[in-house]
């Protein structure tokens, strides 16, 4: 009888392996950030004059501004995506 | 346990239960055989059988619960995966109008400077023509002086 109790403990204490089918795709990121980063545009070698230096300065500090808001919408992104993922997760 | 997957829940469960009802009653009638005089011989194979049947029941009632257990957890993780893909898809959204918006201002607002500088031009350079070390100094900073890619 004692033997009986043992088997029957032991047939309840095993476990069955299930794989969860539950797969999360990995998110896209908004088109806009996935642009090319445009570069600094040196000057002309034939513009020597205050108004072209003006004229490439505010130019590349477009593109500064430019690629600074797009590294500031990319943290964004990381950031809402990690909490959306850590919901998922609880 | 992958079988399971094709018989519907309460088939299953009615399947289950039966085994293991049956397995539990006979194992308990299996202890009084032996005082109905009848039925004494087949005592043992009834007894056999009983506990074969009542150990795969209790083991097939852990698989089932188990089984149920995931299942559930499959559905619930699969409602939050679909939520979490459309607040993601949102969020994308969100920020694909900011930034949008945002490079459409800072592009207005060179070329406003561009005018301002085009208007002024002569006012600009009456003063000032830039020496070769500052144009080179200039460009060394732009392009970090070619090491940059």
């Amino acid at each position: 009888m004692n033997r009986l109790l043992i088997i029957v403990i032991l047939f309840g204490l095993i476990g069955c392996s299930t794989i969860v089918p539950v797969t999360m795709k990995f998110p896209d990121a908004p088109e806009a950030l996935l642009q090319p980063v445009p570069k600094l545009k040196p000057l002309d070698e034939n513009k020597r004059e205050l108004s072209d230096l003006l004229s490439n300065v505010n130019k590349n500090y477009g593109t500064y501004y430019i690629n600074r808001e797009k590294l500031i919408a990319w943290q964004e992104w990381y950031k809402s995506q990690k909490q959306i993922f850590a919901d998922v997760q609880k | 346990m992958w079988i399971l997957h094709f018989l519907p829940d309460t088939l299953l469960a009615w399947i289950l239960h039966s085994i293991f009802l049956i397995g539990l009653i006979g194992t308990i009638i299996g202890f009084f055989l032996k005082y109905i005089p009848g039925i004494i011989q087949y005592r043992i194979p009834i007894k056999i059988i009983s506990t074969v049947l009542l150990l795969s029941g209790i083991y097939f009632e852990g698989s089932y619960t188990t089984e149920m257990i995931w299942r559930d957890r499959v559905a619930e993780v699969q409602a939050k995966v679909a939520i979490a893909e459309a607040k993601s898809q949102e969020v994308n959204v969100v920020i694909q109008e900011k930034i949008v918006e945002k490079i459409k201002v800072i592009k207005e607002q060179v070329i406003v400077n561009h005018n301002i500088i085009k208007t002024h031009k002569e006012i600009i350079n009456a003063e000032c023509k830039i020496p070769d070390i500052a144009f080179q100094v200039y460009n060394t900073a732009v392009n970090h002086g070619g090491k940059y890619e």
